[in-house]
């Protein structure tokens, strides 16, 4: 084959275009780290990269949502205890008030029980962030308006109402929220309820707790007629029952709570564990996508430099035979 | 005597003509086009002395030029064929930039991140900056489709205008191509041969053509070039016609369209035109095709499957949405409000995607409870979260699903076409390096030519030198 001018130099341009492009590509796949310059350079792998990345937005979606609901239910559990603590000291409270030797303290006992009520009250009314984790799905303030009696925005409030002969002291806990239980997202197809409800904690209609204490006060600060209980004055046999039977209504309300409480921590648990599931399957999903869609420095250093040799003989080769022609040799 | 001088004037005559061929040849070493020459000798008739035949020197057997016309034909094939894959590969690169693909910021993110703040205010749709985030995501959204659309449609108006550029040039080239059959064919009549640096022009014209058209070359018995392609003969003798582009717009459709027609020199119309490969095909390819956002091709259409998308997501937003209350919403039945509107008076595109305004104003009033009054409700929030798991949504992919078919197409289509484009430069290559081999200037050939004609010339001079002595001998033998 005749070798022409043309030959050698269009070769040896075509080859060091082609030399300078490649080295210039594995360039900027170690400057930049991405192993694809273009969708086109390895589109089997496309469909996958796009699946990991799409995989783990979304893990990380689920996964920052179980991180709030987790600090949410660790809100919850922390008013809890303090309530089934209440609980259980109102319990003991009622359990005093029925010995003999404190017959002629229930006026005294009844001041002690009416700050339990608000002990709870200030519990029930635990806020995380901006929302009232005990009052459903209208859980802020804006959406809780008082109508009078009632003055605060906040789903459960003790209110002074007119006093009558089965309330004497016209003391009563209103409950502002709804029991509508709140859920969260935390996998495909998979929702979590937040929190808990009220009625899970305080019984029927979220306030029957609350009923059953200020009918204690009410027993323990009033006389059967109405009038005002001093110290020393002693309960009547019907008192005596009435208060038996709120200690079990007691009892039995914070049976309820603890099992509300085990329940929101089954519920957290599952959430941690899930939230770790997540942790475990984004390191497996990046390290996917990190075979696919990053350079593999090492790979790509040796590339570079077998096209930068290349390159330089190419250069070198193109040079000396450019450089020789039967015209340096005619005189 | 004499016929020694004669025989010797010719050989000098000749290794003259010889050295301007190769004097040619070398300072055509790098003339794009240009095809070698050579020096055809044949020996003189011999003529009858004495009993015997005595030949008479040396003569032109004319001046070779090594041009191939199989050779042509296919380089110019290949040529048009290179020209439409690189134009497409150039074309499938931007449409990559436009997308952001490989990239952080693209359509793909835009959704991520739309969901996250879904998700995100789901968690505590009572939460004005979850609200803010969760406007600011879908405004974010709208915007990289947006950005997306519009680079799309700035694409076809460069289509558009280099079409208009290629087919200006490709009108000169015709109107080239005709002047210089004309030229070649009065040299013809004048010197009975044709003018070899007209045919090497004619060549790179043609060369030239066929970047940007496929064409098929008929040489005349006159030397002249006839140009044909799909049917049409563009060139013949002196006269070429000329392409013009149209523009055609579809009042039902409101489909943009264009085409290649091809006229008389008076303005008339012969037809349309529809090259099968070279530059303008690819243009017009995808300036109908690709980037047509209302295309009813079943090829590929990155615009229109990038407004699918836009409006079928804006769809099911909006439609969930619909049922859902904003956070200071009242009354029982929910207000019917959407998230994603149009920027025009048309149906949502990829260009005209963005936030209902209001929602921007005031984000209380994004629907993300499903009872009016109960702004911890999330089953409208949670809902608009879910669209990202939907296998339904389009397809029977998920919006992200449904955008990673979108670039796995544009992978593959631009995978293809690189491998076109390396498998045709290649054999575009071979079929150049053979042309080059049969008609490219070698150095080393034309400085052997150099010395050959040196030498043959000092021979010749030799010859009239001793000649002239011998006359001399024989004019002195006398005195």
């Amino acid at each position: 084959m005749r070798i022409t001018l043309q030959s050698y130099t269009g070769k040896l341009r075509t080859t060091l275009t082609d030399l300078t492009a490649r080295q210039a590509q594995q360039q900027a796949r170690i400057a930049t780290g991405e192993r694809l310059l273009r969708l086109s350079d390895a589109p089997t792998d496309i469909p996958n990269i796009v699946s990991y990345r799409s995989n783990i937005a979304k893990l990380e979606r689920y996964s920052s949502t179980l991180d709030s609901a987790l600090a949410e239910n660790a809100t919850v559990e922390s008013a809890l205890v303090t309530i089934g603590q209440t609980m259980t000291d109102t319990h003991t409270l009622g359990i005093d008030v029925l010995q003999i030797a404190n017959h002629d303290k229930w006026a005294v006992i009844a001041q002690q029980v009416l700050t339990k009520i608000r002990t709870l009250i200030e519990a029930a009314n635990t806020s995380h962030g901006d929302v009232f984790v005990l009052s459903g799905t209208k859980n802020t303030a804006a959406s809780l308006t008082p109508s009078p009696p009632e003055q605060m925005s906040v789903p459960f409030e003790l209110v002074a109402t007119t006093p009558s002969p089965s309330n004497p002291s016209g003391l009563e806990v209103r409950f502002k929220g709804n029991i509508e239980p709140r859920y969260v997202q935390t996998g495909d197809g998979n929702t979590e309820q937040v929190a808990t409800t009220a009625d899970a904690v305080f019984g029927t209609g979220g306030t029957e707790v609350f009923d059953t204490l200020i009918t204690l006060y009410n027993t323990l600060a009033f006389h059967p007629d109405g009038t005002p209980r001093s110290e020393g004055q002693l309960p009547t046999a019907e008192q005596l029952d009435a208060v038996a039977a709120l200690v079990k209504r007691i009892a039995d309300a914070s049976g309820r709570i603890q099992s509300t409480t085990s329940a929101l921590g089954i519920r957290t648990e599952r959430m941690a564990a899930q939230r770790e599931q997540i942790d475990q399957d984004l390191t497996r999903q990046r390290e996917f996508l990190s075979r696919l869609a990053d350079t593999d420095v090492a790979a790509a250093t040796m590339q570079l430099q077998r096209d930068q040799i290349a390159y330089e003989y190419s250069l070198r080769i193109g040079a000396r035979i450019m450089n020789l022609s039967l015209f340096d040799f005619l005189r | 005597m004499l016929r020694s001088l004669e025989i010797g004037k010719r050989a000098l005559l000749l290794s003259q003509r010889g050295l301007d061929v190769t004097s040619n040849n070398i300072a055509n070493v790098n003339t794009p086009g240009y095809a070698r020459q050579m020096l055809m000798t044949r020996p003189g008739e011999a003529i009858p002395v004495g009993g015997d035949r005595l030949g008479m020197g040396v003569l032109s057997a004319g001046i070779r030029h090594f041009r191939d016309q199989l050779l042509d034909r296919d380089l110019r094939a290949y040529t048009s064929r290179l020209s439409y894959y690189q134009q497409d590969d150039a074309l499938l690169q931007r449409i990559e930039a436009a997308l952001g693909e490989p990239g952080e910021i693209t359509i793909q993110t835009a959704l991520q991140n739309f969901f996250d703040a879904a998700s995100t205010l789901a968690t505590n749709p009572a939460s004005m900056s979850n609200r803010q985030l969760f406007v600011a995501r879908a405004a974010d959204l709208a915007s990289t489709f947006n950005r997306t659309g519009s680079a799309l449609e700035q694409l076809r108006t460069s289509s558009f205008e280099r079409l208009t550029s290629n087919v200006s040039r490709v009108n000169q080239l015709l109107s080239a191509l005709a002047e210089t059959n004309q030229r070649i064919a009065g040299t013809l009549n004048t010197s009975g041969t044709p003018d070899s640096s007209l045919v090497d022009r004619q060549s790179q014209l043609l060369d030239e053509l066929s970047r940007y058209v496929d064409i098929t070359v008929r040489r005349e018995p006159t030397g002249t070039a006839t140009v044909i392609s799909k049917g049409a003969m563009l060139v013949s003798e002196n006269t070429a016609l000329t392409l013009a582009v149209t523009r055609s717009l579809d009042s039902t459709s409101g489909e943009t369209t264009i085409g290649l027609t091809l006229q008389k020199n008076d303005g008339t119309s012969v037809g349309s035109f529809s090259p099968a490969s070279g530059e303008l095909a690819s243009l017009v390819h995808h300036y109908n095709v690709t980037l047509n956002p209302l295309t009813t091709s079943n090829e590929f259409s990155i615009a229109r499957e990038l407004d699918k998308l836009a409006s079928t997501f804006a769809e099911h937003v909006n439609t969930i949405a619909a049922t859902g209350f904003g956070l200071n919403d009242t009354g029982s039945s929910p207000p019917g409000r959407a998230i994603f509107a149009s920027t025009s008076s048309g149906p949502i595109r990829a260009t005209t995607l963005s936030v209902l305004p209001a929602l921007v104003a005031d984000p209380a009033l994004v629907p993300t409870s499903s009872q009016a009054g109960t702004p911890g409700n999330n089953d409208i929030i949670r809902a608009i979260a879910d669209v990202a798991s939907d296998g339904a949504f389009l397809d029977s992919l998920t919006p992200e699903g449904y955008y990673a078919s979108i670039t796995t197409r544009l992978a593959e289509l631009g995978a293809r076409t690189t491998d076109k484009v390396t498998t045709t430069k290649t054999v575009l290559e071979q079929v150049t390096n053979e042309r080059e081999a049969f008609g490219g200037v070698n150095l080393d050939e034309e400085a052997t030519n150099l010395i050959t004609y040196q030498r043959a010339f000092e021979a010749a001079a030799r010859v009239i030198s001793v000649t002239s002595d011998m006359l001399a001998t024989l004019v002195n033998l006398g005195r």
